[in-house]
């Protein structure tokens, strides 16, 4: 049984070895770009992307239960929203220091994300896009249902996290490092995750759920686990963001129904299926609309909507799928004209 | 029904209605353990849904399903993949997003011991696991002379090779009972030749008993020691392929006159 093939296989192999090695200098040095941005910009400018690694947590969970797995869910802000008033109410009434809240900030989403996929991940389709629909819609209503503890629309502050002394490091520099040693860590852990059993579990899902059950995945379940895991990265967002900004009240956009669709399109901008593009994505989404404000607020907008409109049309795979294929396409190109200009050398006499 | 000894596979009575049609209708036989055994019929008999019911797609309206002496009638499909049970589709079940490779490591998705936590932790064993699970894939994928195209994706490959990809995923699940669904479509007569020489293969290597749907009478006869013929979702004969493909009955509703 023989089959054609068009080029011989030891071009490819080359070329993965190539990009594997490339992908990992651009990652270090994109790490280290952002661990220098605090000391370099402004602090407004500093908060700024501080959202930017914040926002990027529920969107990373997202990419993991939506982007890998193929479950649409509109209420991460929900998740997010429940790690942030965790840690707000916490660290206000409770006198806790904002890292003692994390465990709980953590917990909470998580035991919610598992309970919510329970009844809905176990029905095939859109019941829990609808069911977490609702819940996002409904959110803001728990709030101001319990103002006395929540503070309603009027917010709830809280101190934000103070860098210990002996750092020198000013707050708004704090908190953009611990976020994004937080980011980091969390990044690790879901590709460790996509990259094995369970990642390709959730792919094979996404692809065809028959054949993955026949192959031994148990659907429901993987959805729910993956359902808690992505409420959880949610949750830590909400934690740290809670912490930077010191106020949360049930108008702050990232606990409605307006943040639930921002880091929906944050993973599509950025790519879903991609280990670095709801990063990408959530830069986007929050770095782009101050930039353009800063030349006309209602270009901002504008510019915004026509973006998402040209990623989902002309890269289905989004900002980082794109490079991506751009960056094979060129090292396949290379290498294998590396191989012709080898053969033809080996040929002279 | 001739009894077979030590059944990987037994199919009691089952029937099946989907939406008030009959499509399977008190059906009866068993695969023994080593044998091949071949269903044919004419398209609709229901060789398919036979299938779908015996990996859990469907749940039989009446009868008992047992694999290796054990009843899995009430068991979902996954949980029949852990009892042994692995198989083809007719139209390809891979997944298009994963490489050739990965297609055939999810294959053994039941026999990983890594869950969430390790695999997040990427605990040396599990890291271990994995590694030696690859090299596991890339030698079954040589056994199927599809090595050369292991990193490629799978909708890059003709419809022929996607098919061998699917027999891969199911041999890196180690199973019992092999279902293949027309395994040899699309496959010129040469191939098919060298398709019941692998199969013959890896029936010995893997220590298989295999359940075929095939429309390939050459490729039945050539490969199976028991065939079961069905038409409208009734068994109208079963035994040796030389009975059955002499049986008036299955020369009448199947094979058409000899020529």
């Amino acid at each position: 049984m023989t089959m054609p093939l068009s080029a011989p296989a030891v071009a490819p192999v080359v070329a993965a070895r190539t990009r594997v090695r490339i992908g990992y200098l651009l990652v270090l040095a994109a790490i280290l770009a952002a661990a220098v941005v605090p000391f370099l910009a402004p602090p407004y400018v500093v908060q700024n992307y501080t959202r930017v690694l914040i926002v990027a947590l529920p969107t990373v969970g997202l990419n993991l239960l939506t982007g890998y797995g193929g479950v649409i869910s509109l209420g991460q802000s929900v998740f997010f929203g429940l790690g942030a008033y965790v840690t707000a109410i916490l660290v206000a009434d409770h006198g806790w220091a904002w890292w003692q809240t994390l465990p709980l900030a953590v917990a909470l989403p998580l035991a919610a994300g598992v309970l919510i996929g329970i009844p809905s991940l176990r029905i095939r389709g859109v019941y829990f896009a609808i069911v977490t629909l609702v819940l996002a819609a409904w959110f803001p209503n728990v709030i101001q249902r319990f103002n006395e503890t929540t503070g309603g629309n009027q917010g709830k502050s809280l101190t934000v996290m103070q860098a210990p002394g002996w750092l020198g490091l000013a707050q708004d520099q704090y908190g953009y490092l611990v976020s994004l040693c937080f980011l980091l860590l969390v990044l690790l852990l879901l590709r460790n995750l996509a990259r094995g059993r369970t990642g390709r579990a959730l792919t094979a899902m996404r692809d065809n759920e028959v054949a993955a059950a026949t192959q031994g995945v148990d659907v429901a379940r993987t959805k729910i686990y993956v359902s808690g895991l992505s409420a959880a990265a949610a949750g830590l967002g909400g934690c740290l963001y809670a912490a930077t900004q010191g106020i949360v009240s049930s108008e702050t956009a990232y606990f409605t129904v307006v943040g639930a669709i921002e880091f929906l399109a944050a993973m599509v901008i950025g790519g879903a299926g991609t280990v670095l593009g709801p990063i990408v994505g959530a830069l986007v989404t929050e770095r782009l609309p101050v930039l353009l404000s800063d030349v006309d607020p209602q270009l901002a907008v504008a510019a915004y909507g026509v973006l998402l409109i040209v990623v989902v049309r002309v890269m289905p795979a989004g900002l980082v799928g794109f490079a991506t294929t751009l960056a094979r396409r060129l090292t396949a190109r290379v290498t294998q004209h590396h191989t012709t200009v080898n053969a033809r050398n080996e040929g002279k006499p | 029904m001739d009894p077979v000894m030590d059944p990987v596979l037994e199919v009691q009575g089952v029937s099946l209605s989907l939406g008030g049609l009959t499509i399977l209708d008190d059906l009866s036989f068993a695969v023994g353990r080593g044998e091949v055994c071949a269903l044919i019929g004419p398209n609709g008999a229901g060789k398919t849904s036979l299938f779908n019911c015996v990996s859990g797609v469907y749940r039989p309206s009446a009868g008992r399903i047992s694999i290796a002496g054990h009843d899995v009638t009430g068991l979902k499909p996954h949980e029949r993949a852990r009892r042994g049970v692995a198989r083809t589709f007719q139209n390809l079940g891979l997944f298009p997003s994963l490489s050739v490779r990965a297609n055939a490591m999810a294959g053994a998705h039941t026999r990983l011991h890594a869950r969430l936590l390790p695999e997040m932790l990427a605990a040396p064993w599990a890291r271990a696991e994995e590694r030696a699970l690859q090299e596991e894939a890339d030698l079954v994928l040589d056994a199927l002379d599809l090595g050369a195209v292991a990193d490629t994706a799978v909708t890059a490959l003709p419809f022929g090779t996607q098919k061998r990809v699917e027999i891969a995923r199911a041999l890196m699940a180690r199973p019992a009972l092999l279902m293949l669904d027309e395994p040899a479509n699309g496959l010129s007569d040469g191939e098919v030749d060298e398709l019941a020489h692998v199969v013959r293969g890896i029936r010995d290597r893997y220590d298989l008993s295999i359940l075929l749907v095939e429309h390939h009478i050459g490729f039945v006869t050539g490969l199976s020691q028991h065939v079961v013929v069905m038409d409208v979702g009734r068994q109208i004969a079963a035994g040796t392929p030389a009975a059955v493909t002499t049986d008036p009955n299955v020369v009448r509703a199947y094979l058409g006159d000899p020529l």
